[in-house]
Order: structure tokens, then C-alpha cells, then sequence
């Protein structure tokens, strides 16, 4: 009756009719209702927990990455600290040369010779003998015999010169000797050097005024300091009855530990005063 | 270990007792330098070879020094040929009879330099000033005496042990 071609065609146009209507329903509605949203709502919890381990592990590595630029970075910035610090600490030193060398300078301005500054370049080899190599000679017109001075008093005096370097005997080693006076009193004795942090102010008499404080300097009558220089400072006055001479220990002026630059005065005129030391 | 090769040693200990030490701040209470070097030498070199260093380093530092002239190479004979004397009793070459060796120098020095100093007739140093800085050596060198002395032994092997090896490993006929 029908045959299988009518069939096919019917059974095509039906199907397409449904499809229509369905999807001409399903337009209508704005949420869907079909069973797979069960589906969504059992797999959300893992999607979202998966989604949440994702953005763990981005952070993470997020993190790690941040930490191996941040350990990169550190130890760029210390490195960098470093040098930092150590032009910082060059610049210091600098900056306390060139202080030191100032203050040295205006008292060159005040010596009443031509001076020369050295720089001490090593020390002598044995605790006891006090005597400083330095890096000035013959060339420079330091000689035998000359002072040396810083802004804060006497030094010593040159032992001996070769053409590029000298030596230069401290105030304080036991062969050092130094006309000097009492600065208030002007009471005359010999500083001695003791190789020890203090010298001996001899040949004070029972009648001298010698008080702890008073401030000893140089006479200018030995003929190798200018006069009026600072030596040191009287620390001790011990007096025995019986004794012929006070026993006076000075501690001196300038700080030999930390001596790096002096002043040899090439030119001495050992007669004309100084500056008062109280003044400077 | 050629003469010259402890003649450069000396020097060097030389540059750091002049020039290192007191840039340090250590100028006053540390021990001379030489002292250890000198009783190694007696100790643990043939006589030929440290009876020259021990001249050397003597003349050099009395050229370096305002100490009068003779009195550091005075100080370092008699020290080497006290500890090449004490090497025939003892018998015995350690690092340990160096270590024993050197406050015995280190105050044997000291004690002839006030000997000195008296004799000089110019002012000595105060008693107190004597104790402090000859106690402060004793200390430093009972202190530091043994690994020095260790170490003087371990640098003088170690570059033998080199000199030794050196032409055969680097296949030299």
C-alpha cells in the first residue's frame, strides 16, 4: 500500500515537525531543566576543587619563581652592600686623612722653618727601642739630627737618613732626651724617654713648682726643638726627702700608637718662639 | 729548604713585625716574630743552612732597629745555638719542644734588651712598664707558640713534599 520510500519521507517530516516544537519550547524557557545539570552539580565540587589545586600550585611556582629572584636578588643587593660599605669605608678614611693632614698643614703654616711631611712606613722591630722608619730621606733635606713634630707637639728627632728614607727616634725611647720647661713655673729639666708610655722629666730641684697637670715644653736651648713646643703633661711627682731630684713623669703629648704623619722641620731655628700650646 | 728560600722567610717575617704587626695596633706586647723562625731553624734545619738565615735576619733588623748594633743578631746566635745545644740533650724535633722553647727566648730577649738599656746609662723603663710588656709576650707566645711552631714545620714540609714531587709529576727527566 505505502511503500517504504513514502515511508521514510513521513517518518523524516514528523521528526523534523518534533525537532521543531521542541526546540521552538525550549526557547521559551530561560533555564534549562534537563537531567544533565545533575551531572554539573555532582562534578562541581571537584571541577572547583581542582580549579583551586590548580591555582595552589600557579601560586606556587608563582611563589617559588619569586623566591629564587628574591635569594638572586639579595644576594645581588648584599654584594652590592659590600662594596657599598667598602668605598663608605675608604671614603671615611680618606675623609680622616685628609683632616689630619689639614690640621697638620696649619701648623706647618705656624713653624717658624720649612718643614716636610713624611709618612711613618714601619716600625721597629723590638717592643723596646722607640724609632719609626719614614718615607722622606737625603732627597727631601731631612738630616740627622732634625725635630719632628706634629700639630699636637714633639715627636722626636731624625736618627738617620739615607737618600730616600730615615729614622726617626721617638720622644719616648730610653736614648730620647729633650731640653724642657715647665710651662706655668718655667722650672727647666731633661724629658727623658722611658721606652714605656711615659717619660721622665729630670733634673727638677726640691724648690721647683711641679704640679700634676702642668703642661712641659720644649726650652729650645738643646738646640734641636723650636721652643714652646708641647711635650706632654705632668701625670706624677714623687718627692723623697732625701732625694736630690724630683722624680716628674710626663705623660706625652702625642699619641705614638696611632702617629701615621709628621712634620721634620728641614729648616730649625731652634731660638724663635712658637705659638703657645695653650693658645693652639 | 735552600738558604734563600729561609732568607725570603725571614724577610717576610720581617715586613710583618714591622710593618703588619703595628698596623694592627699590636706594636707594644706581641713577641719578635724572628724568635719562633730562629728556634726553627735551630731546631729543625742542618747548621749550614741556619746559621746564615739566622745572620741574616740578625743584621737586618739591627739595621732596622735604634736599638744599638749587635743586639738582635746577639739575641738570635746565642738563641740558635742555645736551642741547637738543648736539640742534643733532648732528642727530640717537634713542634712541641719549639713551642716549649719559645717563652724561654721571648723572656730571654727581653731580659737582654734591659740589660742593654741599663748598660746605655740613659733613662730604663719603668718596672711596671717592664712587667706589662714581658708578661703580654710570655702570654702571646705561650698562647700561640704551638700552632706557630706547627704550622713553620707543616709550610716547610708541604713545600718539600712539592719540591720533591714536582719535576717527576710534572714528567721532567
Amino acid at each position: 500500500m505505502f511503500s517504504r520510500r513514502m515511508i521514510l519521507a513521513f517518518g523524516g517530516i514528523v521528526f523534523l515537525a518534533v525537532n521543531l516544537l521542541l526546540i521552538a519550547a525550549a526557547t521559551r524557557r530561560s533555564v534549562s531543566t534537563s537531567p544533565l545539570g545533575v551531572f554539573l552539580e555532582i562534578a562541581a565540587p571537584f571541577q572547583a576543587l581542582a580549579t583551586r589545586a590548580i591555582g595552589t600550585l600557579r601560586e606556587l611556582r608563582e611563589d617559588y619563581l619569586g623566591a629564587v629572584a628574591a635569594v638572586r636578588e639579595n644576594r645581588e643587593l648584599r654584594r652590592r652592600l659590600e662594596e657599598l660599605e667598602q668605598i663608605e669605608a675608604g671614603r671615611r678614611e680618606i675623609e680622616i686623612e685628609n683632616r689630619r693632614l689639614k690640621e697638620l698643614l696649619g701648623f706647618k703654616a705656624t713653624l717658624p722653618g720649612e718643614a716636610v711631611a713624611a709618612r711613618i712606613i714601619a716600625a721597629d722591630p723590638a717592643a723596646w727601642f722607640k724609632t719609626v722608619i719614614l718615607d722622606k730621606g737625603e732627597e727631601d733635606g731631612v738630616r740627622k739630627g732634625l725635630p719632628a713634630v706634629t700639630a699636637r707637639g714633639a715627636v722626636g728627632q731624625i736618627l738617620d737618613a739615607s737618600p730616600r728614607r730615615s729614622r726617626l727616634l721617638l720622644l719616648i725611647d730610653y736614648n730620647s732626651a729633650a731640653d724642657a720647661l715647665v710651662q706655668r713655673s718655667r722650672a727647666r729639666g731633661v724629658l727623658k724617654g722611658t721606652s714605656g708610655a711615659e717619660c721622665l722629666l729630670d733634673y727638677l730641684q726640691h724648690a721647683d713648682d711641679v704640679q700634676v697637670g702642668d703642661a712641659v715644653i720644649t726650652s729650645g736651648f738643646d738646640g734641636v726643638y723650636p721652643k714652646g713646643l708641647l711635650l706632654g703633661t705632668v701625670s706624677a711627682v714623687d718627692f723623697q726627702g732625701t732625694d736630690v731630684f724630683k722624680e716628674v713623669r710626663v705623660r706625652p703629648a702625642v699619641d705614638f700608637d696611632k702617629l701615621e704623619e709628621v712634620l721634620v722641620i728641614v729648616e730649625p731655628r731652634p731660638k724663635a718662639a712658637l705659638p703657645s700650646p695653650a693658645r693652639r | 729548604m735552600k738558604t734563600t728560600a729561609i732568607a725570603a722567610c725571614g724577610l717576610l717575617l720581617v715586613l710583618l713585625q714591622t710593618v703588619v704587626v703595628p698596623a694592627l695596633g699590636r706594636a707594644g706586647g706581641f713577641y719578635d716574630l724572628l724568635l719562633p723562625w730562629v728556634i726553627h731553624l735551630g731546631l729543625f734545619r742542618p747548621l749550614r743552612q741556619g746559621l746564615p738565615g739566622v745572620l741574616f735576619v740578625g743584621l737586618l733588623l739591627d739595621h732596622l732597629s735604634g736599638a744599638p748594633f749587635g743586639v738582635f743578631l746577639t739575641v738570635y746566635l746565642w738563641s740558635f745555638l742555645g736551642v741547637r745545644l738543648l736539640r742534643r740533650v733532648l732528642r727530640a724535633e717537634t713542634p712541641g719542644v719549639a713551642a716549649v722553647l719559645l717563652p724561654g727566648a721571648v723572656l730571654f730577649e727581653n731580659l737582654f734588651f734591659l740589660l742593654v738599656m741599663e748598660l746605655a746609662g740613659e733613662a730604663r723603663p719603668l718596672a711596671r712598664d717592664f712587667l706589662r710588656e714581658a708578661g703580654a709576650q710570655l702570654g702571646w707566645a705561650l698562647l700561640t707558640g704551638l700552632p706557630l711552631a706547627a704550622l713553620m714545620v707543616g709550610l716547610e714540609r708541604g713545600f718539600s713534599g712539592r719540591r720533591r714531587r714536582g719535576p717527576a709529576a710534572e714528567g721532567v727527566p
